[in-house]
């Protein structure tokens, strides 16, 4: 089999996700062993998006550039399998804050998660992601493992997200069961587990979303609850 | 006549940079112009309303290759608004997860500019395996001290969450230890590379002023008291000219009307005597600030108590008093400005390192061919998300030419 191409596509973020793949250390050499990395503008000089087999895109677009909408754009199309690597693409994050005004660019004001405006093949939130999720995508794109994506596919894990989720979708559920790795899994450590359940301090939450994406009850299958509920509402 | 050279996007430079260059016949450039691409988050804007603990887990969102600089500063210049002080082993504490950021961050540049330098595959794979290595180390101290090796969560107003464990103070000690080794080798590696580069001599050598807080850390102190009353700032039509400028819109700070350099040049002009300058220099200043930083990591070390108090909690909430916040990013000096009040931010405003650097960056690519200007600019190592929570530059009207 050819060697995949890989492309890294770098739009408003801080780049902290770029370095956190770049934290693979020794790896990243054997990374680079496994797929071609053919666009990376920090450490490549190629300034053209080429057609790629695996993109990950780092950052939110803003909707008043449109330098930057088509820049996504552009990697949805030469881009087969699109990863919306990190917090500010796959939830916006701490661009859902941005409210615009600010000089030299006060139109500048929104930022949607990148799955607003293109198709996404796979999220992964965090902000940022640790770096073995680069190295264990990558591997698995390469080997074709579906059974390890099919996870980050979920549409539920990107989009708007809040430490709130946890109440919303799994303890108003009844689904939590205390382990607590939303509260090792949030970055600001915003969350505590209070009397066997998350807490969100909101002053330090930065809304990436990787306290849901982390919660081992999150992807329980809904449509099945949702029919017990209905059966429970008919008896 | 000569025409306008554009380089867009820059690479192997963090962000999306953009050159627009004025050059004579012989590609020579006369008039340098740096400018940024990315779009403007609007931080500054965000974050009024907002309670003063989101401050420094925000701000540090600015940028992922410096993150403990931005919650350092922030968490200074907050304190030093509303009236509090860390403890003192808080304080050392912070400022070794720095030393972390600037050991991961100051070979990260080595790894930008190394394809410059370095042709031979076999050579660069060896330096960059050893590079990673140097990385892991700096990565790893961030994340013991400030909790995550990006965006460092332990770093609050008032100190320090948590303190290190003496098993952890042991650890680390001996991590520097290697990194001492892996750097003396790769320093070898980088001035061998240096000696055999044919860079023109006198490239990149500017005529700015140049400005530095202190050695390693960054003094709040020094810059409100020798730099802040000379501080003004630029619209970008009147520093760039009407023709780039309208559309550059990049806010050009100042000290007593002039640009100013900083970073590890002008760190080492300030306090180490030194008296190099340019683009090779840049590079040799970032090995010997590696140096420094390793000693001064175990110098605290050897200071730090690991059973004291690291955190204070506020007395006052604020009374929206202004506070100025200083930290020495590895870029050079990064400045937060806020007022806070009832525990709520009333203003803010940030410096970061590149923002004072960007219009000397295009500065310094004067006199010399327009093929060099990326070489000076990797030499700066620019942040562009840093300095463009702010700044941003649409597509001029000028003649486009792409280059590798």
């Amino acid at each position: 089999m050819k060697k995949p191409k890989f492309a890294y596509v770098h739009l408003s973020a801080c780049s902290g996700c770029e370095i956190s793949f770049l934290d693979n250390f020794e790896r990243l050499l054997d990374m680079m062993d496994m797929v071609d990395i053919e666009y990376m503008t920090l450490i490549k000089d190629e300034t053209e998006i080429p057609k790629a087999d695996i993109v990950f895109v780092d950052g939110a677009a803003c909707l008043q550039s449109d330098d930057a909408v088509d820049t996504l754009k552009k990697a949805r199309e030469r881009g087969s399998y699109l990863v919306a690597w990190g917090g500010c693409s796959s939830t916006a994050t701490i661009n859902n804050f941005s409210r615009g005004g600010q000089l030299p660019q006060p139109q500048h004001e929104s930022f949607p998660p990148i799955k607003r405006l293109v198709s996404v093949d796979a999220f992964v939130p965090g902000s940022p992601p640790a770096p073995e999720m680069a190295y264990n995508i990558v591997k698995a794109f390469v080997e074709g493992d579906l059974d390890y994506l099919k996870y980050l596919s979920s549409y539920s894990v990107g989009g708007y997200a809040c430490g709130c989720d946890l109440w919303k979708d799994v303890v108003e559920n009844g689904l939590c069961i205390g382990c607590g790795a939303c509260a090792m899994a949030c970055p600001t450590r915003a969350i505590t587990m209070a009397e066997g359940r998350p807490n969100c301090i909101f002053e330090r939450c930065v809304k990436c979303g990787a306290c849901y994406a982390q919660c081992p009850r999150s992807f329980l299958p809904t449509a099945a609850i949702e029919k017990m509920m209905d059966r429970l509402r008919e008896e | 006549m000569g025409e306008t050279v554009v380089i867009a996007p820059t690479t192997r430079n963090e962000g999306h940079g953009k050159f627009v260059l004025d050059v004579d016949e012989e590609g020579v450039v006369k008039k340098g112009n740096f400018l940024s691409m990315v779009t403007v988050r609007g931080f500054e804007k965000f974050l009024v309303g907002r309670s003063m603990e989101f401050a420094p887990v925000a701000t540090s969102r600015f940028c992922g290759l410096c993150p403990p600089t931005h919650a350092t500063a922030s968490s200074e210049a907050i304190e030093r608004s509303i009236g509090l002080s860390p403890p003192h082993h808080g304080v050392l504490l912070r400022e070794l997860c720095n030393i972390g950021n600037h050991l991961h961050d100051h070979p990260l540049q080595q790894v930008l500019i190394l394809p410059d330098f370095v042709k031979d595959p076999e050579k660069t794979k060896e330096a960059l395996t050893r590079i990673q290595k140097m990385r892991r180390i700096g990565q790893y101290i961030c994340s013991v001290t400030g909790g995550e090796a990006i965006h460092s969560p332990y770093i609050r107003v008032g100190g320090m969450y948590t303190n290190i464990s003496e098993a952890a103070r042991d650890k680390l000690s001996e991590m520097l230890g290697e990194y001492r080794q892996y750097h003396e080798a790769q320093s070898r590696f980088m001035e061998e590379a240096f000696e055999a580069a044919d860079v023109p001599p006198g490239l990149g050598v500017n005529d700015v002023d140049m400005m530095a807080t202190d050695l390693i850390f960054g003094r709040s102190d020094v810059f409100a008291s020798d730099y802040y009353p000379y501080y003004s700032e630029l619209l970008p039509a009147n520093y760039y000219g009407k023709d780039i400028g309208v559309e550059a819109c990049t806010r050009i700070p100042m000290l007593q009307g002039k640009i100013v350099e900083v970073g590890p040049v002008a760190r080492l002009w300030k306090f180490k005597g030194w008296r190099e300058k340019g683009t090779m220099a840049l590079n040799r200043a970032r090995l010997t600030e590696i140096t420094l930083r390793i000693e001064r990591g175990l110098d605290i070390l050897r200071e730090l108590n690991t059973r004291a108090h690291t955190l204070n909690r506020p007395v006052s909430y604020g009374i929206g008093r202004l506070g100025i916040g200083v930290n020495e990013a590895p870029r050079g000096t990064n400045v937060h400005i806020t007022r806070v009040e009832d525990g709520r931010i009333t203003f803010y405003k940030a410096m970061p390192a590149t923002m004072w650097n960007i219009a000397t960056i295009g500065k310094s690519t004067e006199g010399f061919h327009y093929k060099w200007a990326q070489w000076v600019m990797r030499s700066y190592d620019p942040c562009i998300s840093c300095a463009t929570h702010m700044i941003v530059m649409h597509d001029g009207r000028v003649i486009e030419e792409r280059f590798v």
